[in-house]
């Protein structure tokens, strides 16, 4: 929660230099975000890949600095797993989901310059607020301790609030009057509880109204 | 309106009570996963089938270095030290080793206090001179040790030196309390089982006397069938094979007791076996029980004596302490 009030309160900043800006936009798109984790046992069951949305504003400002704020909502990255075994002479089939699902606010300035007359290049990093919520479901209980489970099947859910360094550059190219095409990718880190560290990678393409 | 209210509020209030077991968490000061830990070798027993990578000899520093890192490796949170009391291969004021190797290389691993009561019996007909057996039980209702009792059997010549050995900076605790665990309320092995109750309170009473403190009891649930009037603190049930996990509820308190596999067919007498399946045994057991558990008992990280370990072995790697890890990691 505390890292996304920071973000929140640096977006506000950024809105004095916005009074500044020769171009301001808003805009949303589709994503789709990749996690990859270093190779551990405690980082199993967590790559994934997801579609999701970003609504995203920004500004050029004095002709060569960009500005953005994005607000990004992933769908879940889902691992699901059957897990077949002997108990006590009989087979039986564990089904678990390990579930990802993740939000996050980034503020991120650079470099911009344009392409041609109709489009326009940017380089940017910042800082990603990241929320992380791992969810855990299995019918283990049901399966292996029988009428003595309290539920049939469990659920166990761990939260992670971060703040990351975020990157990466997109194109805005013109379409029709001040309605553009948007299309880029970011590059994060992913922090999670306890020590565990992977990249997160999100293509995105999507339309913005310039003012 | 008034009146609608408090008929509303009442019942909010009811259904509450009734959904929480627990209006307060109890607070542990460390990781919920811990593991059973056993130290009394000087070699690999006969018994063991699949074979630590590591040379097995507590003689030497560098088992106990081993042994202490595979368990920071796995995300354990503390190790109960099975003690067998005073004089035996697993007295507890052997555990200073331990410590010393947890100051090496896991600063962060608690020991509980984990009291195998068939050590009191065997214990007690030893000084009786009937040798190292159980066939004589032994009287709950003599606390004074005057006939085939005596609480000095479990607190003088077990949880005090244990509580003399290990600081209280190395304590699982619970709400500040040192945990102790207390194993089979055997009906072969006792008599006057109804003074299991009585038993406790001696203890409690002893330790606050010596130690200022109050622990916190885990027993296994036959002493609460044995006597309900047991004020034990929290229970769990020891696995029986073929049954490879369990979890037991008291006092709002959820304590899991699983085991990654067990072999006891080259034990004497030989005993039960539950099959690792590859790791599925452990996994399926972690899956059943994690989630809803405060605290995850696992036999064994060192028991080579029934093939029960954790520890890395030329049979299976490091496959055990790798599915714990993940445990230890994403559900906690």
């Amino acid at each position: 929660m505390i890292p996304r009030i920071i973000g929140l309160f640096v977006c506000t900043l950024a809105a004095p230099a916005a009074s500044a800006a020769q171009d301001v936009w808003v805009g949303a798109a589709i994503e789709h975000a990749s996690h990859r984790f270093d190779d551990a046992p405690e980082t199993d069951r967590l790559d994934g890949a997801a579609p999701g949305m970003i609504v995203l504003g920004g500004a050029r400002v004095w002709r060569h600095v960009a500005a953005r704020v994005e607000w990004l909502r992933d769908g879940r990255m889902t691992d699901a797993e059957s897990l077949t075994l002997d108990v006590a002479g009989r087979t039986v089939t564990i089904e678990s989901t390990f579930t990802q699902r993740t939000r996050a606010l980034t503020a991120l300035g650079g470099f911009t310059h344009t392409l041609s007359s109709r489009a326009r290049i940017s380089y940017v990093a910042g800082a990603a607020f990241t929320y992380v919520e791992r969810r855990f479901e299995t019918n283990a209980p049901g399966v292996i301790l029988g009428g003595r489970a309290p539920l049939a099947t469990t659920t166990s859910t761990q939260e992670d609030d971060f703040v990351t360094l975020a990157g990466g550059a997109d194109a805005i190219i013109r379409l029709w009057n001040a309605l553009n095409a948007i299309t880029g990718v970011r590059l994060q880190e992913l922090k999670l509880d306890p020590e565990l560290s992977g990249r997160r990678v999100t293509v995105f393409a999507g339309v913005v109204w310039v003012f | 309106m008034g009146v609608l209210m408090l008929r509303v509020s009442a019942v909010v209030v009811v259904a509450l009570l009734v959904r929480c077991d627990r209006l307060v968490a109890l607070e542990l000061n460390a990781g919920k996963y811990g593991a059973m830990f056993s130290w009394w070798y000087d070699a690999l027993p006969t018994a063991t089938i699949y074979r630590p990578t590591v040379s097995w000899d507590a003689r030497d520093a560098g088992w106990w270095s081993a042994v202490v890192k595979q368990a920071r490796e796995a995300g354990l949170g503390w190790l109960a030290a099975g003690c067998w009391g005073e004089d035996t291969t697993a007295d507890p004021v052997t555990l200073r080793p331990l410590l010393n190797a947890i100051d090496r290389e896991a600063p962060t691993l608690k020991v509980a206090l984990f009291d195998d009561t068939t050590s009191e019996v065997l214990r007690k007909n030893e000084t009786r001179g009937r040798g190292w057996t159980l066939q004589s039980r032994f009287d709950l209702a003599d606390l004074e040790g005057r006939r085939e009792g005596g609480v000095a059997y479990f607190y003088d010549q077990q949880w005090k030196r244990f509580f003399q050995t290990v600081p209280s900076r190395y304590w699982l605790t619970i709400d500040g309390r040192p945990v102790v665990f207390m194993w089979h309320g055997g009906y072969e092995w006792y008599e006057n089982q109804n003074f299991f109750h009585a038993l406790l309170d001696a203890l409690r009473e002893r330790t606050q006397r010596d130690f200022g403190v109050n622990p916190f009891v885990i027993v296994e649930e036959s002493w609460l069938r044995l006597d309900p009037a047991t004020a034990a603190d929290a229970a769990y049930d020891w696995f029986e094979p073929p049954a490879f996990a369990t979890v037991e509820g008291r006092n709002g308190f959820r304590v899991a007791n699983v085991v990654p596999g067990y072999d006891c067919s080259r034990c004497n007498p030989s005993g039960p076996i539950i099959a690792r399946q590859n790791g599925a045994t452990y996994q399926a057991a972690l899956q059943a029980v994690a989630v809803d558990a405060d605290l995850v008992l696992i036999e064994g990280l060192t028991n080579v004596d029934e093939n029960a370990h954790l520890m890395e072995s030329t049979a299976w790697g490091r496959l055990y302490l790798s599915i714990t890890k993940w445990f230890t990691s994403n559900i906690r």
